[in-house]
């Protein structure tokens, strides 16, 4: 079990918003949302493998789903990605919008 | 869950699929049977295409909708539905059985025993994240497996 749980994705997950060269954001801005995440139990050159199931013999990588919604609708959904991590224990996902207008 | 009568709408249904993805999400050992392997292997090759093609369609549809060109709605949750059932599907879970059950060796007794320890041990996080962020030696004095 302890080697089971060696490899289980136990993960430390990051989220900013900011604007890029100003300290703060006004309705116009092109905002960037900026998610992170890393394996806490990998080192740093330590890349996850594929996962593990009883249920699915064939390989296939793990990975994150990003959904980015208005929340407080939750009905309009900017983005969906799956993030993978790659060359390294992180993985990062950034997108930059315009997602108000002036005025 | 299966059509009882037989209708315009079922009568052409081909209900192999339908009963090769409930058995693989009831974790049915039946599954493993050589007669049913073939084909529910087939379907679990493709599910991941599948379901990718699903969350497209949902991107798309959500985006026809806030423009007013689509009735369909496809919200934030029907998103999460499709993932939480692809992890589902891929695990051979039912949707809302314990997360525990995905571990090796987890069967319905080694989750229960899990579920009374974590309350003895009064542990704020039952997820399956908090289990396995406790110390080796927590773990170890739930004696969960007899050896």
């Amino acid at each position: 079990m302890e080697k089971a749980i060696k490899s289980m994705p136990l993960c430390t997950f990051t989220a900013e918003g900011f604007t890029e060269g100003e300290k703060e954001c006004t309705m116009s801005d092109a905002i960037t949302l900026s998610f992170g995440f890393k394996y806490d139990n990998l080192e740093e050159k330590e890349t996850p493998g594929y996962l593990h199931s009883l249920r699915y013999p064939f390989l296939k990588k793990t990975g994150w789903n990003v959904i980015i919604a208005d929340g407080q609708t939750k009905e309009k959904v900017i983005m969906n990605e799956k993030v993978y991590a790659k060359d390294g224990n992180s993985g990062k996902f950034e997108m930059k919008q315009r997602f108000g207008q002036a005025g | 869950m299966l059509p009882k009568t037989v209708s315009r709408k079922t009568q052409n249904m081909n209900l192999k699929p339908l009963l090769l993805i409930l058995g693989n999400l009831y974790g049915d050992d039946i599954m493993n049977d050589p007669l049913l392997k073939e084909s529910v292997d087939y379907i679990r090759k493709l599910s991941p295409h599948h379901i990718t093609m699903m969350l497209e369609v949902g991107t798309e549809l959500n985006a026809l909708a806030r423009q007013g060109t689509s009735v369909k709605k496809i919200n934030a949750r029907n998103f999460v539905t499709i993932i939480e059932f692809q992890q589902s599907w891929t695990q051979g879970i039912w949707n809302g059985e314990d997360p525990l059950l995905q571990l090796p060796h987890f069967d319905h007794d080694v989750v229960k025993k899990v579920r009374k320890s974590i309350k003895d041990f009064k542990l704020p996080n039952a997820s399956i994240e908090g289990f396995c962020r406790l110390t080796k030696a927590d773990r170890a004095s739930m004696k969960l497996f007899d050896d």
